[in-house]
Formats: C-alpha cells, structure tokens, sequence
C-alpha cells in the first residue's frame, strides 16, 4: 500500500469531533473540480497566465483543507509559473497535479467511504 | 486515520489570561457571522466550525454579494483576501467607510500574509490562514464579536449620555456651592483616583458623576452606572463583573459585566453601602488589582476602568457597625465631594427651579410656564426632604395640571408627595393615621413607597409586599398619577 498524501493528524485535528465534516468537504471538493481542472486546462491551451493563476490558486486553497502538502505545493508551482509567465513546464506540472488528484480522491474514498469520481467531459 | 496524544490540558494560574488566546476556544452565541469566500471548500469549512460553536453564519461567494447580504445584526465578517470582483481588500474599505461597527477578519492564503498584515492596518480586526485553525478561528471570532458589541454599546451609551439631561441645574446657579463643586469637579476630573460621592436621596450624586466623567480624559468612553440598591441580591455579582455560561441556572449564555462594559471608561457605583458584605472584598480585590473574573470563569481580565461611587448612607457609622468593610472604605474614600441637601442651598433652590422649569415644558412640548411669587414662596417654604428628585417630581406634576402659563402655590401638591424615607423632620410622616379611610391610607402608603423607590414601580411594588400588576392597578383605581423615572435618572 502506498504511503499516503494526507497529514491524517492535522486532518483529524481540523474535523475535530464532526464526523460528518470530511465528508462534505470532499463533496464539494469533488463537484467543483470539472471546473478548477477544466480553468488549468483551458488556460495551459491558451497560454492565459491570469486565468491559470487565478484557478491554481483557489484550487491550492481548497488542498489545503486536505493536508496535502505535495499537492497544495504542486497547485503553488503552476501558480508561479503563471505569475513569471513561464509556460513551458506548466502542462507537465499539471498533468503531475491531476493524476494526484485522483490518488487524493481515492484517499478520500477510503476515509469517508464514499464512492467520489471527477465527473469529465 | 491515526490519532494524536490528547492535548496538554495543565492549567497554572500564572498563565489564566494568556491561555484565552491559546486554550480551547468557547462557544461564541448569539453573534451572526458573514463568511465571503470564492472558495466554496473553505466557505463550507468555515460556516461549520462557527455554526458548530453556536455561530449564525450567512455566506457569500463574492465581495458584492456579501456587502449586498450585510445586515444590521452581523458584528464580524470573514472575508477571503483575493477573490475575482470585489476584493477582500475593497470589502474592508467599504465596511470599514460604511459600517464602522462591523469587525472584519481576513482570510488567507499562508503566501499572502504580507497582503494580510497591510489589511489589518487597514482596519481588519485580525487575519487567519487557509487552513485556519478552528480553535483560533472561534477565538478571534469571539474576539471580534465582544468588541463589536463593546462599539456598540458606547456608542448607545454616548447617545444616551448627549440625549440626557444635562447637568445644568446644579451648576447653571449663581452661587457659592456652585462654583466650588465646578471648581471641585474641574481638579478631580483630570485624575484617575476613585470618586466619592455623598449626599442625601436626590442631591444630584449621579448628575455629579457624570460630570466628573464628561469633564474627564475618558470623556469618549463609557460612563456605566449600576446601583447597587436596585439589584436583586444574588445578581449583584453576575451584573458587575459578568458570568459564564453555565455558571448559574439561568446563565444560558456568556454575559459581559458592568464593570468590563466600563473598560476604558467609568464604572458608577450608586447606593454602594447597600452592596452585599460578601462581595465587598471582590469589589476590594477589583480596586486593588483592577482584574475581575467573571462568575463561573477562572479567566482573569484586566480592566482599564475609573470608579465613582456613591451613596446616601454614612460609610464611616457603617463600618463601626461591621456593616462594610473598613479596608474597603478607605479604598473607596480617596477623594470625596458632598452634595448639600436642597433645604441647606437657599436662594439656588429658586434658580434650579427655573431650569427645571424650562427643561420639563421643553420635554412635555408645551408653552413655556412662569414661577409666580407666590410659587416662589410655597418652594421655598417647603423642606424638600426628596431634594432635586423630589423638587422635579412636584414642578412636572404642576406642569402637567396647569391651566395657565403661570404657576401660583395651590399648583404644588405637596402634602402627599413630600414623604420620602430620608425626612424624618416631615410633618407628614408624624401625622396620625387614626381618622383616615383604609383608601387615603392606602393612596399615602403607595405615594410614601413610590417616593422612596424613586418612581420605580416594580420596587415600589417590591416594598409593599403585592405584586408589579397590583400596584398598576391600585394606582388606577385610586387615581394616583405620578411621573415615570426618566431615562438617565440613575440615582
């Protein structure tokens, strides 16, 4: 089994004694993803600094409620790139950050035992 | 998951007052949260921590939204520092120009915390970042929430201040007792030292403390006044110093104190020889210390607060009799002003008399009256053992009743009203009930006990031994009119 992404401490300590939070969270974590994945897709095509600066950083802050430290850094990555406009790497890097998604997701999955799945076009 | 070591709970005296920021936060009820976030992760988790506290929380997700979904109940807004449209930024100006009362706390990004710490000189109360820590979140919430309410309750209590009767009958006299206390109270506004106010029932005590508060470097704080006599017993202590939730049956949430509304301003202790022998020494340790710690709380709070006390009984007969505590006295009795009862201040009487006069039919909104001679004479002959209260009560009962703009003697009902408990020389208590109908002695008991209890109908009620509804109704029944107590007529 591999090693897990989450800081399960710091995540227990954030739910305190609400069960039912992690679960929530990780719904509309999962709902909102289409849109903040298919933004980064849309602005790597493009070329569109702004649009990929804005989407990495509110998906870097929605991680964060995850205590996923190599994801929220990777999320930080790709908004830097954007900030010093430097593109080439930014379809590599997010290509890492989706493919960590889905290990998050399926993390997520076993702790809540929901059956979460990024809805794609 | 795995699970932590439980937190160290060891608790130390010496560290009560910095543990607030640290320890396990408190529920905060009855605050009404605005949470604006882009973030509908970080939004959620927000509104379930601070409903999960006992927090009401609307949320937005955009800055125009949320100033769009403010109301007058919210005290705190959450607001995320970068968000499309309106900022979080933006929204702090906005509310900071526009609603001053609302306390803002940012939330962020941890690599924005340069744009948080320029937000806090803004005006933003405080800043936490994504992922916020629960504890602190409701820690600086509550924060927010108590200042907020603080704000609030200056501001109600600067507009009371200003609406008040000003105290212009007791100095707007040309007399010797006039200047001297205006000197006097000119010297001990400017210090911090605590105020003791004497004099009889009605000299002015409250007016003076107010005074002393207005002229004062904390003029634009606070003034609160608490009188001891007019407060049940057992809740002296919870309405002075605050309790916990829980402290006590009925202590459903946590509750502010007399003493910490005052913080930066005054306390005004009126009637403080009736409070409880028990808690004189928590009134001593609080003079002493200036730290109070609010009933069921082991939190210790330093207060920043000058007290005015007051009181119509002698202090230094009571403590030879054990009923207060010497050590106590000499606290409280650092500088003292007394206030001549209105029979010792002789041709004032009349002076104060007219301004009465002028202030009533302003408040009654009716023509302006006169003082004729022969009112002038029936004033002055009168003992005025209620004194300034007393001397109000009569002129707003003739004003009332009068049919012409001129007050002549026969305007003045005396015989009844002058009867207060601090009048022993009154020919009116040493009159023999024998004679008199069950109804004229019941219309003199009711008008005797509304005299002493300044008004106050529920502790007129109270003294009489019948219950608030009874006294309406005697007073009904037995066509007895007497004037409410009038906002800022603490004394």
């Amino acid at each position: 089994m591999s090693e897990s992404m989450i800081d399960s401490a710091a995540l227990e300590d954030f739910m305190q004694d609400d069960p039912q939070l992690l679960s929530d969270l990780s719904v509309i974590f999962v709902r909102n993803l289409p849109r903040a994945l298919g933004n980064l897709n849309l602005a790597v095509e493009l070329r569109d600094t702004e649009l990929m600066s804005e989407s990495a950083h509110q998906l870097k802050g929605q991680l964060t409620y995850f205590f996923c430290a190599s994801l929220v850094d990777c999320a930080l990555e790709l908004e830097e790139l954007a900030r010093k406009c430097e593109m080439s790497e930014a379809a590599e890097k997010l290509a890492q950050l989706t493919h960590g998604i889905d290990r998050l997701i399926d993390e997520l999955n076993r702790l809540t035992k929901l059956q979460l799945q990024i809805v794609r076009d | 998951m795995q699970t932590r070591p439980p937190k160290d709970t060891t608790d130390s005296r010496s560290d009560l007052i910095s543990k607030e920021s640290f320890g396990p936060a408190e529920s905060i009820h009855g605050c009404h949260v605005l949470a604006i976030d882009d973030d509908p992760v970080s939004l959620f988790a927000l509104e379930r921590h601070l409903v999960n506290r006992g927090c009401r929380v609307t949320t937005a997700t955009s800055g125009q939204v949320g100033l769009d979904l403010l109301t007058s109940d919210m005290s705190v807004v959450l607001v995320d520092m970068r968000m499309p449209g309106l900022s979080g930024l933006d929204c702090l100006r906005y509310l900071r120009k526009h609603h001053p009362e609302v306390h803002v706390i940012i939330v962020t990004a941890s690599s924005d915390i340069e744009c948080a710490v320029n937000a806090m000189k803004e005006g933003a109360i405080q800043y936490v970042t994504k992922p916020f820590d629960p504890d602190s979140l409701v820690v600086h919430v509550r924060k927010a929430f108590e200042a907020s309410r603080l704000s609030q309750e200056n501001r109600d209590l600067r507009e009371a201040v200003s609406h008040s009767k000003l105290p212009a009958r007791l100095l707007n006299e040309q007399s010797e007792f006039a200047t001297e206390l205006t000197q006097s109270i000119d010297r001990i506004a400017s210090l911090d030292s605590t105020v003791f106010v004497g004099g009889e029932s009605g000299t002015g005590k409250t007016t003076v403390a107010r005074l002393i508060h207005q002229s004062g470097p904390r003029a634009a704080e606070p003034f609160v006044a608490v009188n001891c006599a007019s407060l049940p017993r057992e809740l002296i202590e919870s309405e002075l110093f605050g309790h916990s939730r829980g402290a006590f049956t009925g202590a459903v949430k946590d509750r502010i104190g007399r003493a910490e509304l005052a913080n930066g301003g005054t306390l005004f202790l009126d009637e403080i020889g009736d409070l409880p022998i028990e808690l004189q020494p928590k009134l001593l340790t609080f003079l002493q210390d200036r730290v109070i710690q609010r009933v069921g709380c082991n939190i210790e709070r330093a207060l920043d607060v000058r007290l005015i006390v007051a009181t119509h009984r002698e202090l230094n007969i009571m403590c030879q009799k054990n009923q207060f505590r010497q050590d106590l006295y000499y606290r409280l009795n650092v500088l003292s002003l007394y206030l001549p009862p209105l029979r010792q201040r002789g041709q004032s009487l009349v002076h104060i008399a007219e301004t009465i006069t002028q202030e009533l039919c302003r408040r009654l909104k009716r023509t302006p009256v006169l003082l004729t001679e022969s009112a002038v004479d029936a004033l002055q002959s009168h003992d005025w053992p209620g004194n300034i209260r007393e001397l109000e009560n009569v002129l707003e009962r003739a004003i009332v009743f009068a049919e012409s703009d001129q007050l002549v003697g026969t305007d003045f009902a005396f015989d009844t009203l002058s009867t207060s408990a601090s009048a022993p020389s009154d020919p009116q208590r040493s009159k023999s009930l024998a004679g008199s109908t069950l109804e004229e002695i019941e219309r003199r008991a009711i008008l005797e006990t509304l005299d002493a209890c300044g008004g106050n109908r529920a502790k007129t009620a109270r003294s009489l031994g019948i219950s608030e509804k009874s006294i309406y109704n005697k007073m009904k029944r037995l066509g007895i009119f007497y004037p409410t107590r009038r906002k800022g007529q603490n004394e």
